[in-house]
């Protein structure tokens, strides 16, 4: 039997882990998406990473960080920032950059300037693909945080990997159970949101 | 108002020796002209004449290579280009409305930026709905999909106008309409055009639209100007031969001596036919849907008179009935001349008439402007 509080802990740990990374990743891609938008060279260069550390396999990440920072809760965190980063910049630069071309020639001709035209017009265009962005990343970060349990960042990872090792299906149904409602919920709460905050379009 | 005018009147617009390249490709060679303060110039040529490039270096989205552009003798380099392009309204054919906001907002998204007040912003998006013929109780709340092709440059039109601007900068703004709703929306500019006296640079590739609309009219081709005029000085003295076959005058005027009215008159649908005992406000929900525009008004057999979209699109808070807004039309017979009917309305100012046969009856419509379309 595993204790009920061990399941609690690893639970808030999970959510913590989720929602620390998602901010982070939220914080950094989206200014990054924009730089894109803005410089040709840096679109490249932005894209070309995000792809990159996209196709290196998930295991790898988290293994790659250990060298780098160590173990525990921000190394954790930044090997799953680095795989939720991909989605929100990726949709938010197609977000911005798919506008139709005789708003942004219109908005510039009627006098906005190119920061309101990205406030403006660019963003609430915007708005659908990146909740979409986010909605994934955060489903993605829910995944990542059980692999970064191997490094020392807590979560239901901690309780799957235990179940593994002792072969125990009750530990390891204790760690995923949890962590398919988080899924769900995060895939729930983020509709609602993305819904709220482009209804009537 | 918060904005400051970098100019509140345009007294000389010059372009003076504007040359613009792209790689090897020249858009505009050495053009030089004037442009008057109140009138509306056209610019006119076909695919790569570089009047969209001209028309594109007055408000500064293109920078010229070399070459200056004056306005009321100021380098518009001078000027900040935000400033200076928000005193010079600006619409263009795709219109670019903002998806994602409603009319309202669209046309009140400048002003918000420049910090008035929402009571002031509304005030200012109800009027600007008004003049443009859509009822801001109806429409300011849409969005632009909800709109026809029309109804969106309209919009486009009121958000261009929402800054006072005293220049105008319009390029193709019809392009994209059907030609009946081209026609009745040329109609309706001309009138606003009036209202608002202000100078308007226009590019079309539609030499009709360019007589119709221009005061003046400059003939552009492959980054080069051809010739500028009045309609008539291009009619009558065309400095080549491809002025000559652009405006074309030999065609297009040669036989209009034997055409009747019957020829040429527009037949009128049931669609076009209202009580005048209708109420106003019940006119105008048909009147909307409707492309023609103008309203035959009747009591029982016999003619009111007739009114048009615009008229009852006004009157439309006043309790009033059909019957009391309609005036008396130029009323023809299907066999009179043409020419000698075309006068007459001139000289009135009218543009249509009505065909009335023989038994009296209603039976269609003469409008100047189609007829120039059937002739050519």
């Amino acid at each position: 039997m595993v204790a009920l509080e061990a399941v609690l802990t690893a639970t808030i740990q999970q959510v913590i882990l989720v929602y620390t990374s998602l901010a982070v990743s939220i914080t950094l891609g989206i200014p990054l998406a924009v730089v894109a938008l803005n410089s040709h060279k840096l679109e490249k260069i932005i894209i070309t990473f995000a792809n990159l550390v996209q196709a290196i396999p998930t295991f790898a990440v988290v293994a790659i960080v250990v060298p780098l920072m160590g173990i525990g809760f921000w190394p954790a965190i930044f090997a799953i920032m680095l795989r939720a980063l991909l989605p929100i910049v990726k949709n938010t630069w197609i977000g911005l950059s798919s506008v139709d071309p005789a708003s942004i020639d219109a908005a510039t001709g009627l006098g906005l300037t190119r920061w309101q035209t990205t406030r403006f017009i660019r963003f609430p265009h915007a708005y659908p693909p990146m909740f979409a962005g986010i909605k994934f990343a955060a489903i993605l970060a829910n995944s990542v945080a059980i692999l970064t349990a191997i490094i020392g960042s807590g979560g239901l990872g901690t309780l799957v990997f235990e179940g593994l090792a002792g072969i125990n299906i009750t530990t390891m149904l204790a760690g995923a159970l949890p962590a398919i409602f988080i899924a769900i919920f995060l895939d729930v709460s983020f509709t609602r949101l993305e819904y709220r905050l482009t209804a009537g379009r | 108002m918060t904005s400051i005018h970098p100019f509140e009147t345009i007294d000389r617009i010059e372009l003076s020796h504007l040359t613009k390249t792209y790689g090897d490709v020249t858009a505009v060679s050495d053009v030089s002209l004037d442009v008057i303060g109140g009138e509306l110039l056209v610019l006119i040529g076909g695919s790569g004449s570089g009047k969209t490039t001209t028309l594109r270096m007055v408000n500064r989205l293109i920078e010229p290579d070399s070459g200056i552009v004056r306005i009321n003798g100021t380098d518009i380099r001078e000027f900040d280009e935000v400033r200076l392009r928000r005193n010079i309204g600006y619409v263009i054919q795709q219109i670019g409305l903002f998806s994602h906001m409603n009319v309202g907002d669209n046309i009140g998204l400048i002003p918000k930026i420049e910090g008035w007040g929402k009571e002031q912003i509304d005030a200012r998006v109800h009027e600007l709905l008004e003049m443009v013929d859509l009822p801001p109780e109806i429409f300011s709340a849409r969005y632009p999909r909800e709109l026809s092709g029309g109804q969106q440059q309209r919009v486009g039109l009121a958000r261009a106008l929402v800054m006072n601007p005293s220049l105008f900068l319009m390029d193709e703004p019809f392009g994209a309409l059907d030609p009946i709703l081209r026609k009745q929306l040329q109609e309706e500019f001309l009138t606003i055009k009036y209202d608002i006296g202000r100078t308007i640079i226009f590019v079309t590739h539609d030499i009709d639209e360019a007589f119709k609309l221009g005061d003046r009219i400059c003939i552009m081709h492959e980054g080069e100007l051809v010739q500028i005029g009045t309609p008539e000085e291009l009619i009558f003295h065309p400095e080549t031969d491809q002025v000559a076959h652009l405006v074309d005058a030999n065609r297009k005027y040669r036989h209009i001596e034997t055409f009747t009215v019957h020829d040429l008159m527009s037949p009128l649908s049931k669609r076009e036919f209202y009580e005048a005992n209708m109420p106003v406000s019940e006119a105008m929900a048909k009147i909307l849907s409707d492309e023609t525009g103008i309203a035959v008004v009747m009591e029982g057999n016999n003619l009111r008179g007739t009114t048009s979209r615009q008229n009852i699109v006004r009157n439309r808070k006043k309790n009033l009935l059909l019957g009391d807004i309609t005036t008396e039309p130029i009323t023809v017979t299907p066999e009179d001349a043409l020419v000698p009917v075309l006068q007459k309305m001139k000289t009135k100012n009218a543009s249509s008439a009505l065909v009335i046969n023989r038994e009296g009856e209603v039976t269609g419509m003469l409008i100047p402007d189609s007829v120039l379309f059937h002739i050519i």
